[in-house]
């Protein structure tokens, strides 16, 4: 007869150290994933608080949540406008963005011609300029075409701004696509644009997506050009917070609820493009 | 003159009333860095042939087929595909089929629509485009396959999706890059008969593109030899293993690959002197004419025998210094002291011909050979033995320009 005693359960030195590893590995990313959300929280708990409440010298870290201000901010306020205003200007110049984008990025990727590294860096290079330096010569240029307060104003600067950025993002994606496939469809009997459209956009798409989540949070957060090219009724979401900073007072409860509806659409739209966003960034990082 | 030959000299791809499959005329290609990947390249295709280009790596093949696709236009020359000239026109005009390196599918689309893609673009009705799937499908063995994404295919099933796409449109020609160099050995050689046997089946005219020799000489109805951006012979697969217009061909056709040395034509263009040894030659192989001097000798490894019979009756004595087993037959690896050839004239790249070689004093120099022997021989390393071969199988090449010497091999522009 066989008898079998049960083996002791050893721990291996190297088994310990891994364990170890992982756990501070853990406390780390648990320790900087707080220090990113605590701001957040810190808003989000600010807009649920009421008015006295908000104004504690010793801010409770708890409370019950009280949804008042965020009706406040679309019934006393036109926070609600500004909302859409947003909205708008954010998926124009965006969209403005891809088109035009895709157009200037595709041929810089495919087309062989003479100067092309130096075109492609040139367009990054207005990227470059700080957005502070072209703030008075714009507005000279939009006063002169009469655009200011207008929402276009905002459509084209944001256009203008994020154009670059996209042109060297897409033209990236477009290069890191082999060529045979293209080629592949030309054989086939389709023509450039054919291909361009039912071949190279689809197989881009995380690459386009990751650029036009990047254009729309940057106009949507936009605020130095929203400030002073747009007038009381074209006021985007990020202008519409400072209405509640009075000579009188600071609402900060009122502050911090608009503040959760700007983030919350953004917040809404990386989580939905989460997937493309990391794999649209690091394409062609990874082969 | 006759209306007849009027037209066949305007029209390109008209030779002996027939026309021709495929017809590359005097086309050149420069790359805008300068370099040149063909030069006056002139071959002609029959219709329903199946031809292969070979050579080594940047040899010209590839781009040679990539121009015939309108993927490249050529800096000179006309192409034309049965009789038309397509010179101008883009891929998209041409109505041929290609079979891409990495296959090229469309990774976003199902195998169905990757069968569909090129009918939907001639825009073909659907049932038209279900039935043309679903015949391909069914000859290439992908019917269960056709909702499947190309990513997850197996290599060989992915080669089938790209050959259907091919096949799916009935083309005037196919063109293929390489497309069993992703596979396993196995599934190569497998691939390898399906593809003949689809061409024997359909017929159409079919340009394949390999650096594998094996796949040119069982593949091609003629293979194409490149170097260089030179055509250097172009011919049945037989042709170019027995009669090769070069040594670069010699030497590039068949594995292990020829033998070659430096030996001397005497006086009388009877007698060679190879390594010493006297060998009297048969009609069949004297360069009649040819002044008496250096000329390079080529002995096919398969052309040794152990044993001396009719046909092997001039003996060598050599000393085996590596013996490698293939199973029924020995690779049996020697020095011959004999000067080596050129360097310049058997490898990829083109350059001028050394002199040294020829100058050098034979009798210091030595040639490593290989013998491909029946496994019954009793040989052994470091034991003196003797190898026969046959005259008749003996070929013969300029010393200086590498160019056979042999009246019975096909002599082509050559510009060695």
């Amino acid at each position: 007869m066989i008898s079998a005693t049960p083996a002791m359960p050893r721990r291996s030195p190297l088994r310990t150290r891994a364990r170890i590893l992982t756990a501070t590995r853990a406390g780390a990313a648990l320790i900087v994933s707080l220090l990113f959300f605590a701001p957040i929280y810190w808003m989000i708990l600010t807009a649920l608080k009421s008015g006295n409440e908000a104004f504690k010298a010793t801010p409770s870290l708890i409370v019950w949540p009280d949804f008042e201000n965020f009706a406040l901010v679309f019934t006393q306020s036109n926070f609600g406008l500004a909302l859409s205003t947003s909205l708008f200007v954010s998926v124009t110049s965006t969209v403005l963005c891809l088109v035009l984008g895709a157009s200037i990025a595709y041929p810089l990727a495919r087309v062989k011609m003479r100067g092309q590294k130096h075109i492609a860096f040139w367009i990054l290079s207005l990227r470059i300029i700080p957005p502070i330096a072209v703030i008075i010569p714009l507005f000279l240029l939009l006063r002169s075409v009469g655009l200011t307060g207008s929402i276009w104003s905002l459509v084209i600067v944001y256009t203008y701004m994020n154009l670059p950025l996209t042109v060297w993002l897409l033209r990236g994606f477009f290069a890191d696509l082999p060529t045979e496939i293209e080629e592949a469809s030309f054989v086939d009997g389709a023509g450039r644009l054919r291909t361009f459209i039912g071949i190279t956009l689809p197989l881009t798409a995380p690459g386009l997506i990751a650029t036009a989540l990047l254009c729309f949070i940057f106009a949507w957060n936009e605020f130095l050009f929203a400030n002073i090219l747009t007038g009381a009724a074209t006021r985007t979401a990020p202008v519409g917070l400072t209405e509640y900073v009075t000579p009188v007072s600071v609402e900060w409860n009122k502050i911090m609820a608009a503040g959760t509806l700007v983030v919350l659409p953004v917040w809404i739209g990386a989580l939905a493009a989460q997937r493309y966003l990391v794999r649209g960034l690091t394409l062609g990082a990874v082969k | 003159m006759t209306a007849y030959s009027s037209i066949k000299d305007v029209t390109p791809g008209v030779s002996d009333g027939k026309v021709a499959g495929i017809e590359f005329a005097a086309v050149n290609m420069t790359f805008a860095d300068g370099t040149t990947a063909l030069k006056s390249l002139d071959l002609t295709i029959e219709e329903g042939e199946f031809v292969v280009f070979v050579g080594p790596s940047g040899c010209g093949k590839s781009t040679a087929l990539r121009i015939l696709a309108g993927l490249e236009q050529a800096t000179g020359g006309t192409v034309a595909i049965k009789g038309r000239d397509v010179t101008d026109l883009g891929p998209q005009q041409r109505d041929i089929a290609m079979v891409f390196q990495s296959y090229a599918l469309y990774p976003h689309k199902s195998v169905y629509e990757n069968l569909a893609y090129p009918l939907r673009i001639r825009g073909l009705d659907k049932g038209t485009i279900e039935t043309a799937v679903a015949g391909v499908a069914d000859l290439l063995g992908l019917t269960a396959l056709l909702k499947r994404k190309p990513g997850a295919l197996s290599g060989g099933q992915r080669q089938r999706v790209a050959m259907g796409r091919a096949l799916v449109r009935n083309p005037e020609a196919f063109l293929m890059d390489e497309p069993l160099s992703n596979l396993d050995a196995a599934l190569r050689v497998e691939m390898r008969g399906e593809i003949k046997r689809l061409h024997r089946r359909l017929g159409v005219t079919t340009v394949y593109v390999t650096h594998d020799q094996v796949e040119a000489m069982t593949m091609g109805d003629r293979v194409a030899v490149l170097r260089g951006g030179e055509l250097q012979q172009f011919d049945a697969p037989q042709r170019l293993y027995e009669q090769p217009a070069n040594m670069f061909v010699a030497s590039f056709i068949g594995s292990p690959a020829i033998n070659l040395a430096m030996a001397a034509i005497g006086a009388e263009s009877s007698v060679m002197t190879l390594a010493g040894t006297e060998i009297g030659l048969p009609p069949s192989r004297r360069p009649e004419g040819h002044p008496a001097g250096p000329v390079m000798v080529g002995i096919r490894p398969e052309a040794f025998s152990y044993r001396r019979d009719l046909e092997h009756d001039v003996s060598l004595t050599i000393t085996p210094d590596l013996i490698e087993s293939l199973g029924a037959e020995l690779l049996v690896h020697f020095a011959l002291p004999a000067a080596p050839v050129p360097v310049a004239l058997t490898s990829s790249a083109k350059s001028a011909v050394s002199p040294i070689a020829l100058s050098g004093n034979a009798a210091e120099m030595s040639t490593r050979f290989i013998a491909k022997l029946d496994a019954r021989c009793a040989y052994a390393v470091g034991k003196p033995a003797t190898v026969w071969f046959s005259t008749d199988h003996l070929m013969l090449f300029e010393a200086a320009t590498g160019r056979t010497i042999l009246a019975s091999a096909p002599m082509i522009k050559l510009s060695v």
